[in-house]
């Protein structure tokens, strides 16, 4: 059954698109599965204590993504292929690096600037790896 | 209580109704003692006739002789009453039961559980109390020698005759 | 669907509710917020016919009578259960007098809340009698559940392990309109927002429709009610000029 026990209880945006990410993000990271049960909308929505609306709207949002499919009823299961799973780590480094662009574009950086900060912080990243291994 | 049925519904609710009951039961037993003061007052009439026959002593008028008799049966009609609003009062009392009671479909429950004891109380105060004054009355009007008794009661009493 | 039409209600020559319509369909969870005096609960006794009141509501078309009344049920922070009688007792008063009893959610209710039907609602704490007083609303069987405040004095582990209760074991036709000032916390789980301003709606919003608008409830709230955030800043920013006044 997918769990939605660290489903964060606040943060940006609808609740429902949080549940979609939530959903996305932990099919990226590998923790959710193919083949996995989803929890019924009723149960989910008192888990979370969230509108049984709500939780339909994110469950049909996730069908149109194809990252679940409804089977026998009720019931929902996760839809997940090598594919899906690719998909959605570059969807969301991709979301992740656009809130950097933003960022910094915000501060009045310059891509040029950006970049060598970027690859001057990876080094560094890098060089403390290194040292920890050593 | 002997009384196998309940009758907790025509009570407020939570009320120890057993409780009411029997007061009620003592007050009119206590107002019915009190009420024999009629009786004292007939006894001492008749005796002030015997004892003087050539004064030609009258009996006192009936009202003087109900006199305050029935000052207890006013007493617990009066007590009563008070129940019965204090019925109505002790629906909002440590919550809004009112609330409840208001919200039913059966629009008189709130209304019969606040009246029924008191009405019921009160026909049988005033049936004990009619019916005392009417024994007194019939002493009254049977036991006094008929020369004896002033004029209204004497028209009453030769249509009995 | 529940209709409201044009409720008005005088206390004395103050008009507490001033031409109030809406319309509530089944399966809404209505949140309904005003500040202290807005009308909130005078609205909700005016629809339960607890208070005389000019304007209609009706039910599925039919005023609001002893035949349909069943259908309307009520939990108020005044508490409306009888003090001196077992929980026990009241089941079987609710039992008697509202056929549609629904008895299993009730025994769950008292199990998640850990009361007992022995237990006498003058004995126990706030917190439980507002417990009992939702098992009850919650059980009558009644479409429509009208909650007034019925949280004061509940904790906050209490109202949120309640929110999560109340969406597992509402049926989707069942409607609650539920009156809080606890905004923040009813926003996950209310479909819809009613304002009242003294006596009067000032807004009314489903929350879905302001998800799609990017607003939080809190904001709407804000907005409807013409909250200005400039306000604090200028007392702050006047006294602490006075201040620079006195000390020089």
């Amino acid at each position: 059954m997918v769990d939605f026990k660290d489903f964060p209880g606040d943060g940006e945006g609808p609740l429902y698109l949080r549940m979609v990410r939530f959903l996305r993000a932990g099919i990226a990271s590998g923790t959710i599965g193919d083949g996995e049960e989803m929890p019924s909308r009723r149960v989910l929505s008192a888990i979370l204590g969230v509108n049984p609306n709500t939780v339909q709207k994110a469950y049909r949002m996730m069908e149109e993504e194809g990252l679940i499919v409804s089977r026998s009823g009720a019931r929902s299961f996760t839809s997940v292929t090598p594919e899906t799973v690719e998909r959605e780590r570059s969807r969301l480094r991709a979301e992740e690096a656009g809130r950097l662009v933003l960022s910094l574009k915000g501060s009045g950086m310059e891509k040029e600037a950006a970049l060598e900060l970027i690859s001057r912080l990876w080094d560094e990243l890098e060089n403390e790896r290194g040292g920890e291994e050593q | 209580m002997k009384v196998k049925k309940d009758l907790s519904r025509f009570f407020p609710v939570g009320e120890e109704w057993g409780k009411e009951v029997a007061w009620t039961a003592i007050a009119l037993a206590l107002s019915s003692l009190w009420s024999l003061g009629a009786l004292i007052r007939l006894q001492n009439g008749w005796r002030t006739i015997r004892m003087f026959p050539e004064n030609k002593v009258m009996m006192p008028g009936f009202q003087t002789i109900i006199g305050s008799a029935l000052y207890g049966f006013w007493l617990t009609a009066a007590g009563l009453i008070v129940l019965a609003v204090w019925n109505y009062i002790s629906q909002r009392r440590g919550s809004r039961a009112d609330y409840t009671l208001r919200r039913l479909p059966g629009r008189l429950e709130r209304h019969i559980r606040a009246l029924a004891f008191p009405a019921a109380g009160l026909a049988v105060t005033v049936l004990l109390a009619a019916g005392l004054r009417w024994l007194y009355f019939w002493l009254y009007v049977t036991k006094t020698p008929a020369d004896r008794l002033t004029d209204v009661v004497f028209i009453a009493v030769s249509r009995e005759g | 669907m529940l209709e409201i039409k044009g409720l008005q209600k005088f206390y004395g020559f103050t008009k507490a509710l001033k031409d109030v319509s809406f319309t509530v369909g089944p399966g809404e969870i209505v949140g309904l917020f005003g500040e202290n005096g807005a009308g909130k609960t005078t609205l909700l006794k005016s629809i339960l016919g607890l208070l005389v009141h000019g304007g209609e509501v009706t039910l599925d078309g039919e005023r609001v009578t002893r035949k349909n009344i069943d259908r309307l049920s009520f939990a108020t922070c005044e508490h409306s259960f009888f003090p001196s009688i077992t929980v026990m007792a009241h089941r079987s008063f609710y039992m008697e007098h509202f056929p549609k009893w629904r008895d299993k959610r009730f025994w769950a209710l008292m199990d998640f809340f850990k009361l007992k039907e022995y237990q006498i609602p003058g004995y126990l704490s706030t917190g439980q009698k507002n417990q009992l007083e939702v098992i009850l609303a919650l059980c009558q069987g009644a479409d429509y559940i009208l909650m007034d405040e019925p949280f004061s004095g509940n904790d906050l582990f209490n109202r949120e392990d309640f929110y999560k209760v109340l969406m597992g074991i509402l049926e989707p036709q069942e409607t609650v309109i539920l009156s809080t000032h606890l905004i923040e916390e009813v926003e996950n789980f209310v479909s819809r927002a009613i304002l009242l301003k003294k006596g009067a709606i000032v807004g009314d919003a489903a929350v879905s429709d302001l998800e799609d608008a990017g607003e939080s409830l809190v904001d709407f709230v804000k907005r409807s009610y013409g909250y200005s955030p400039d306000r604090v800043r200028r007392v702050v920013e006047e006294l602490a000029g006075d201040e620079e006044e006195g000390e020089k």
